[in-house]
């Protein structure tokens, strides 16, 4: 009897809790200010970062009132096509660059251009080149760029000294970081103790992860007009070759099977090198505790040394009644002292905006990574990634038979990329909305 | 006896009304749209011809139908037994039973993001719970996630994990409503546990049976959250379920119409199955109480 | 029940029982583990220095308080509904024979065999026409509209399952279909009942879908969706995420061994089966 009353109890209070929070047509937005919602994914810890942020920003703009909800970052896409489709979109999202041509081609974002040509204090030449390149379509400025930046080499220094292996960051000043020398750094890390892998020298990224390698070999994944693929051409084939070779047969990088479930994570301390961006930086530095570590460059190819480049936009939404507000809130996220926080302190990725990424404080940090300027220098010389409206699944297309490669299944790259590449080219002439 | 009709209407009103409002617009929404192509901006009438390019272009749609089927011909039939016999093991008068069905039942209530991780270590070809065992065992150690002769077992395996869970529950509560009269008089008669099984417990645990049967072909055919989150469909398509080619096409490619038209070849065949499951269940299920 | 009988039982029970809790002790084992544990090790099965740490750090990470409120307040509402309207429209489909009975209870498993992926943004467009995004209506108001065909297709079968003689007993002694219904049909059906009251507090306290679509606050989030913020591209928190998945779970194992008690409530206790 007791139990049913305090369970009673208990329910009338949730009752009466949720009931009045879930009456406010906006939970929390104060009736006499321009209320702009604003959605973004991220872990518990970048959203505090962002929440605080956001309090900063409604602190300094009295007349407005940003809103943040946060969704799943696994879930942030579909959310974000409903509510596009429904037209129930935020006034400010995310938009992860790989869906970002897709979504603009069917213009639900709206065009900043006019909204920057009347902010005085907006330069397109205060921001790196790439971070601007990738947020325009067709001329049209849609989104601020919150750059992930290039990808580069985390390098474990304990393993290299223990390996008698010269620092890959001097190697890289003196121009002899090659692939043929990453290759033989790679086996020379990896050990094998009574069969069983001890440690590797290098594990094989995600796709696109290790897009620079197929670069490097002279290869390309598609044509100027990214109509037709090239991955059939001798320099993509050689890449990936290059790359397949590294678990088949110099056998310095884990199979599929043996790198599954973090088995071999770079901050397990078992893995000598691996490919990322800055956004593993707070990871690393909060994980690591046993091991020195630093970034270099990635290797020099053949034929080009280039890293890739990757962002996320700050976009508004096409039907947003709150262009002007919205404007100053993503102008807020990219300016420079929010940048030197994000960026110069947290790490969470790379600065688009080149003074805080030439500022004394991003250069010359307390932690490693200290060899930071690895960082901008990648930025200078990296490309973009062939991104189209199309890319989910030519790129579905192409995991298809890089699965077989990498799990050794498939030993010749010619044949698997051929083949791949008669796929893509079949996807890129089909009509796209068939 | 006769039973008032407006009596049924009224007490079936609430599913109507919820499905005139919820369910049935949007129903007919995605078979107009099985004949457009629509890619959320435009939308453009093209008869069957989504229908045509599924049959005849996409090697993809094939595949991940014959996966499905693959995984729906083991899954379901092995599913359903092992559940059956966990409930009759779970009915047993044994000391501490409702503590044994409570941990038959716990794989069922780890949340999917969890289990799916829980999962990808468990098939983990050197450090999986599953092959050190087969190890221990002297079998060999499949590469389960990774290598694609190996993913459907491990799906379907996968699945059989959780043959404790929501179905196992619904035989026991079917079993837990036979009386023990009927088992009382066929002891006396002398019939053995066997015969018992047979000639009792199957023919009044039929219609359960059945629905778990529908509900089990139903279910399996829509196979998506597993595959989407431990594999992606992957390696080289092996888990591209098709639910998953069918969400990667609305959401991921946004060709609803494509999409639309993938749902409703679906629909058919399960419809088509539903009603033979139905027809031969004149023959095989039994009901006390049939409406008359 | 033979001696040799009733130890082949218990063993059956015993290894089964460890079988098939591994996934949950597994996620106990990880959730005691530390962060430097996990990547270091993940697959191992004890951890080397257990730790209480992640249970709060979980738990402070997300508000998951107002988290809790708003999943019970859906969980509780949702799954009253369900039991209500389903078992009152089971018992239509079972019992009466009216005109279209059988092509209406098609179409109900009909609704079930459309893959829901291509109807979500049609259901999202009438929930916005009604106005009610961004509230708790998507989430409770179907439960009191039929309650899923899964539940009602579950307790048609069961009730079916009750012999007719005995509601054609209550009608001649001039009782009401309502009164049949809830004193002959419910009253044999608690087992039944039972399963459909947990399948329905499990489902929508675990429901994702439905909060991630219909929720744009994070005031109104619940705690489903709370787990999945601990996923991230740079790096899932696994020993977090591993225990808050433990605390979330713990209500349904707590409601799971109450509902017990109703599973041996059959008509085996009735007296009333047997003919």
């Amino acid at each position: 009897m007791v139990a049913k009353g305090l369970l009673f109890l208990g329910l009338s209070f949730v009752f009466v809790n949720v009931l009045m929070t879930s009456c406010q047509r906006l939970p929390g937005c104060p009736p006499d200010k321009e209320c702009v919602r604003y959605m973004a994914w991220g872990n518990p810890e970048q959203l505090e970062v962002e929440r605080q942020m956001i309090a900063d920003f409604n602190r300094k703009n009295p007349d407005l009132y940003v809103k943040l909800f946060t969704v799943p970052a696994n879930s942030y896409h579909q959310k974000m096509v409903m509510m596009l489709a429904s037209g129930t979109a935020p006034d400010v999202m995310r938009v992860d660059m790989y869906n970002f041509p897709k979504l603009a081609k069917r213009n639900y974002f709206y065009d900043l251009t006019d909204l920057a040509v009347r902010d005085q204090d907006f330069k397109e030449s205060d921001f790196f080149p790439a971070a601007i390149l990738e947020s325009k379509t067709t001329g049209r400025l849609l989104g601020l760029n919150v750059l992930g930046g290039g990808h580069v080499m985390y390098y474990n220094k304990t393993l290299m000294k223990a390996a008698d292996l010269e620092d890959p960051f001097v190697l890289s000043q003196r121009g002899e970081w090659t692939f043929e020398k990453f290759r033989e750094y790679a086996k020379r890390i990896t050990t094998i103790e009574g069969g069983k892998p001890v440690r590797y020298g290098y594990v094989l990224p995600l796709w696109p992860g290790y897009v620079p390698f197929v670069w490097g070999f002279g290869g390309d994944y598609l044509s100027a007009d990214k109509k037709t693929c090239l991955l059939d051409q001798p320099g993509a084939i050689q890449g990936y070759q290059f790359l397949a070779d590294l678990i088949w047969k110099d056998r310095c990088s884990p199979t599929p099977a043996q790198g599954a479930n973090g088995a071999f994570t770079f901050e397990s301390g078992k893995v000598g090198m691996i490919c990322e961006f800055m956004g593993m930086t707070p990871r690393y530095r909060k994980v690591i505790k046993d091991f020195e570590w630093d970034v270099c460059p990635l290797p020099v190819g053949p034929k080009s040394g280039t890293t890739f480049v990757k962002g996320n936009q700050l976009v508004l939404s096409r039907n947003t009644q709150h262009p002007e507000a919205a404007w100053r809130f993503i102008r807020y996220l990219t300016s420079e002292p929010t940048e030197m926080m994000l960026y110069a302190r947290i790490r969470r990725a790379f600065p688009s905006r080149k003074s805080v990424a030439y500022s004394d404080e991003f250069l010359h940090p307390k932690e490693a990574p200290y060899q930071i300027g690895v960082f901008t220098q990648a930025i200078a010389g990296a490309r973009p990634l062939p991104i189209n409206d199309r890319w989910m699944e030519w790129v579905n297309a192409l995991n298809s038979e890089v699965d077989n490669l990498i799990a050794g299944r498939e030993r010749d790259a010619g044949v698997a990329m051929r083949e791949a590449t008669r796929k893509i080219n079949k996807i890129l002439a089909e009509d796209p909305d068939l | 006896m006769k039973k008032s009709a407006h009596v049924g209407y009224a007490f079936i009103l609430p599913w109507v009304f919820g499905f005139l409002i919820l369910t049935l617009g949007p129903m007919l929404t995605s078979l107009y749209l099985s004949f457009h192509k629509y890619d959320l901006a435009s939308i453009e009438f093209i008869g069957g011809e989504n229908y045509r390019r599924l049959f005849y272009e996409d090697p993809l749609f094939w595949k991940s139908l014959r996966i499905t089927v693959t995984y729906a011909l083991f899954s379901v039939p092995l599913g359903i037994s092992a559940s059956l016999g966990i409930a009759l093991l779970l009915n047993t008068p044994v000391k501490g039973i409702p503590l044994f069905r409570t941990f038959f039942y716990l794989p069922s209530l780890v949340p999917a993001v969890a289990s799916a991780v829980l999962w990808q270590w468990m098939f983990n070809a050197d450090n999986g719970i599953l092959n050190l065992v087969l190890k221990t065992f002297g079998f060999g150690a499949p590469q389960w996630l990774q290598d694609e002769k190996w993913t459907m077992p491990a799906f379907i395996l996968m699945s059989l994990w959780g043959a404790g869970g929501g179905r196992m529950i619904i035989f026991l509560a079917g079993l837990q409503g036979i009386s023990p009269t009927y088992y009382e008089a066929a002891i006396l008669d002398g019939a053995g546990g066997w015969k018992q099984f047979k000639n009792i417990t199957l023919p009044l645990l039929s219609p359960v049976v059945f629905f778990n049967l529908v509900l089990g072909v139903i279910g399996s055919f829509q196979v998506f959250t597993q595959a989407y989150v431990m594999t992606n469909g992957g390696p080289n398509n092996a888990s591209l379920f098709y639910a998953l080619y069918l969400f990667r096409n609305a959401f991921e490619y946004f060709k609803l119409g494509k999409a639309s038209a993938m749902a409703w070849v679906l629909f058919a065949i399960l419809l088509a199955l539903t009603g033979i499951q139905f027809l031969i269940s004149k023959r095989w299920v039994h009901y006390e109480g049939e409406a008359k | 029940m033979r001696a040799s009988w009733k130890a082949l039982v218990l063993g059956l029970l015993v290894l089964g029982s460890m079988m098939f809790s591994v996934p949950f002790f597994w996620t106990l084992s990880t959730a005691l583990k530390t962060n430097q544990e996990i990547a270091k090790d993940p697959t191992r099965v004890i951890p080397a220095q257990p730790t209480l740490e992640n249970f709060p750090a979980a738990w402070s990470a997300l508000p998951f308080p107002s988290f809790v409120l708003n999943t019970i307040f859906v969980t509780v509402l949702a799954t009253f509904g369900t039991v209500l309207s389903s078992s009152l429209v089971a018992y239509g489909f079972a019992r009466f024979k009216f005109k279209g009975n059988k092509v209406l209870f098609g179409l109900l498993l009909a609704t079930m065999m459309l893959p829901s992926q291509v109807t979500m943004i049609p259901v999202f467009m009438i929930w916005r026409s009604l106005g009610a995004i961004d509230t708790f209506f998507p989430l409770i108001l179907p439960a009191y509209l039929g309650g899923g065909a899964f539940n009602i297709f579950l307790l048609r079968q069961f009730f079916m399952g009750i012999p007719n003689e005995l509601d054609e007993a209550m009608l001649m002694d001039c009782a009401s279909y309502l009164t049949i219904w809830r004193h002959l049909i419910l009253p044999l059906s608690g087992p039944a009942l039972a399963t459909v009251t947990v399948f329905s507090f499990i489902a929508n306290w675990d429901n994702f879908d439905g909060p991630l679509i219909y929720l744009n606050s994070s005031e109104r989030y619940t705690v489903s969706i709370g787990l999945r913020m601990f996923q991230d591209s740079f790096g899932t928190n696994m020993g977090q995420l591993m225990s808050a998945s433990l605390i979330h779970i713990l209500p349904t194992i707590v409601l799971f061994l109450a509902a017990q008690k109703y599973f041996v409530k059959g008509i085996s206790t009735s007296g009333m089966g047997g003919r």
